[in-house]
């Protein structure tokens, strides 16, 4: 799960969940790979995220580096930023972990990459 | 932008359509037939507001107004007087509140006149009897009515109110509980009994009477009366508002404007082996004197006798009668719908996943070109991703697929996808976060209406506003103008026809009985279970609910924050184009 993935990810299906968001991320393994580097599809993709969960996700998986705790201005321009959005939102990816559910604290497994987002019939 | 520059856009996306639709194309120079773009009997259009504005202008003149469009043709009698009706509307004129004016376009020819469906004979054994009684008397029935008393155990249904004497209809078995008689017909009903018997409808005293009662906008769905509770004779008397039955046998298909006061007689052919229903929808479309036009419904009641009949069916219907083993019925309730998707769906693809795989290699070229015309920097999540076909490309849009099988997410992901586990009925995605969704074949595995609507509107609910999705879904109808759907010609040999209507079921737990679909044939059911053969061994059934034209457009269009932007038949699949409007 990458974690731009993750920025739009929420357990609001829960029975008895109003908000369910941002999920808490628990990462137990994390793979960082090369992924190729577009700095206007960044630019474009930077307006729609939420920017605070983004920073606390990093942060809370030890890969916040030096990534702003708040989002520059005319960052369209600024390769040197936007290099290190794409690193964060693309080439970091949890490959075992859990995500949490903010308000029930139910566990969403992440195995081989892949979040198991599935609901128990009475869960809904 | 430019309003006159609006205009030829909306005229351009419509020729197309037309094109497409009707096999008609539009002129540049003027002729003698018009289009109104984007008025017709689909958007409420009358015959009576387009005669009251055209003879205005032109002496004489021809309105053609096909059946379930949004479009409709004049033929003039010139070139000239075309022009003049062009002059006048195009662009200008605005009809029924509506803040768009109408759009107008030359064409080559107009459709001829599609009233096939009124002049065609009522099915074998339908009988209308017009003014089977007099106002006096309707207003007595409907006088006579009380809604809001209790005892009598009125109920409101989904789509509409009933009450019912003599034994109470039980919908989720759709028959009678013959022990169990509650009050019986009225008295002051009992002159119909013996009006019924002066007009041969049925040699016997009726004693089973439901009562519906239906709002603009509510409707019955398509269905048999169970064969073996009632005898063979059904009367419906219709009050109050008008309304269009639609009957249906195979590829047959009558409708039957019910006046008020009207008794409709179903007995035979008609009783036992066509279905009718009602469109949930506020007017219809009929056909009067000078054409076809709309009508706006108001409330209609309707009485329906029955005559309980104890004992097996002797119908000639085999394949429609329960007193026969090859009877298949498919009445699913919520709590089966789960057990047979996980049976006949989820676990079925866990099994198949490998093989499933490597046979979808192809994208679809019209789901292809969906996902080019997205802008760059968009967020795209594909629902029921299966193996990740359409996740290719497009390395400037950012592409997430979820589906329900560990087997597929698990190839997606080997496959450099980025991809969930999800469910259709409960996508884990905040409101308003994705630019587009695509979701190819995947609604079709959901065994009831309202799991289906939940998954459309799953689906819009995590569209952004502005933002698009495509569905396809498995079209029942795999022959489109005569050209057989792939499905249909990758049939490998003649052998297979003759093992074609061998009528076998399945019984389900729960007690439902599911036909099962002979592969390469026409869909003969809507539900069903589908035969899927593994490579090197392994036969599954797969659960299909294959949608009848119009269907998935109608299931959308209760959704009341997305506009239809496009519907389309592309090889054996419905397909829709939703655009959110509002979050």
């Amino acid at each position: 799960m990458k974690l731009l993935t993750h920025n739009m990810l929420t357990s609001k299906c829960l029975k008895g969940v109003t908000v369910g968001y941002p999920l808490a991320i628990v990462a137990k393994d994390i793979k960082v790979s090369e992924v190729d580097f577009n700095s206007e599809f960044i630019a474009r993709i930077i307006p729609k995220l939420d920017w605070a969960t983004l920073w606390k996700a990093a942060e809370s998986i030890g890969h916040v580096g030096e990534l702003p705790q708040t989002l520059v201005e005319d960052f369209e321009e600024n390769e040197d930023f936007l290099k290190k959005v794409h690193h964060i939102l693309l080439e970091v990816e949890v490959i075992n972990g859990d995500l949490l559910c903010p308000e029930s604290g139910r566990k969403f497994p992440i195995n081989d990459g892949i979040p198991n987002m599935l609901l128990n019939e009475d869960e809904v | 932008m430019n309003p006159a520059v609006k205009n030829l856009r909306k005229q351009r996306r419509a020729q197309h359509r037309l094109a497409r639709d009707m096999n008609i194309k539009c002129s540049d120079e003027p002729t003698q037939c018009l289009m109104i773009c984007n008025a017709g009997l689909v958007t409420g259009l009358r015959r009576e507001d387009v005669d009251s504005i055209i003879n205005e202008l032109v002496p004489s003149y021809n309105l053609i107004m096909p059946v379930g469009k949004s479009y409709c043709f004049l033929k003039l009698r010139t070139k000239e007087h075309a022009q003049i009706v062009f002059d006048a509307l195009h662009g200008k004129l605005k009809f029924q509140d509506k803040n768009t004016p109408l759009y107008l376009s030359f064409t080559e020819t107009v459709p001829s006149a599609d009233d096939d469906l009124w002049n065609k004979p009522l099915p074998p054994g339908l009988r209308l009897i017009e003014e089977f009684i007099t106002l006096e008397e309707e207003d007595f029935l409907l006088k006579f009515l009380d809604w809001t008393e209790t005892g009598t155990n009125p109920s409101e249904l989904k789509h509409r109110q009933v009450k019912h004497f003599g034994y109470e209809f039980r919908y989720d078995t759709n028959k009678v509980d013959p022990d169990n008689p509650i009050a019986p017909i009225p008295e002051s009903y009992k002159f119909l009994l013996t009006r019924f018997k002066e007009h041969q409808c049925g040699n016997y005293d009726y004693d089973q009477l439901t009562i519906n009662r239906y709002l603009p906008g509510q409707g019955i769905p398509p269905h048999i009366d169970t064969h073996s509770p009632f005898e063979d004779t059904i009367l419906s008397l219709s009050l109050g508002s008008p309304c269009v039955m639609e009957f249906k046998r195979g590829e047959e298909r009558r409708l039957v404007f019910l006046s008020s006061r009207s008794l409709l007689v179903m007995s035979g052919e008609a009783r036992y082996a066509w279905i009718h229903g009602i469109v949930p929808r506020h007017n219809d479309v009929i056909r009067n004197k000078d054409g076809i036009t709309v009508l706006q419904r108001s409330t209609r009641t309707s009485f329906t006798f029955r005559k309980l009949h104890s004992g097996d069916c002797r119908c000639s219907f085999e394949k429609y009668c329960d007193s026969r083993k090859n009877y298949s019925s498919t009445i699913i309730n919520n709590n089966l719908a789960s057990d047979i998707e996980n049976t006949y769906v989820h676990k079925v693809y866990e099994q198949i996943s490998d093989h499933f795989s490597e046979t979808r290699h192809k994208p679809w070229p019209n789901v292809t070109k969906f996902i080019e015309s997205l802008d760059k920097g968009g967020l795209l999540l594909d629902v029921g991703c299966g193996n990740g076909k359409y996740l290719h490309g497009r390395p400037d849009i950012f592409k997430v697929g979820c589906d329900r099988s560990f087997g597929l997410t698990d190839v997606c992901h080997g496959r450099g996808f980025e991809v969930l586990l999800a469910d259709c009925l409960h996508i884990p995605y905040k409101n308003d976060s994705l630019d587009a969704v695509i979701s190819i074949a995947v609604i079709h595995h959901l065994s009831t209406i309202d799991r289906r609507k939940q998954a459309i509107s799953e689906i819009t609910r995590v569209l952004k506003p502005g933002g698009h999705c495509l569905i396809y879904v498995w079209a029942k109808e795999q022959k489109k103008n005569s050209v057989a759907s792939t499905y249909l010609k990758s049939r490998t040999n003649e052998h297979d026809k003759l093992l074609n209507d061998l009528g076998e079921t399945v019984t389900i737990e729960g007690g439902a009985i599911l036909p099962v679909h002979e592969n390469r044939t026409e869909f003969t059911h809507s539900d069903m279970l589908v035969p899927w053969k593994r490579k090197g061994g392994g036969n599954f059934l797969r659960f299909y609910h294959v949608f009848e034209e119009g269907e998935l457009s109608s299931l959308c269009s209760e959704l009341h924050n997305v506009l239809i932007t496009n519907t389309y038949y592309d090889q054996g699949n419905w397909c829709i184009i939703l655009e959110k409007v509002k979050s």
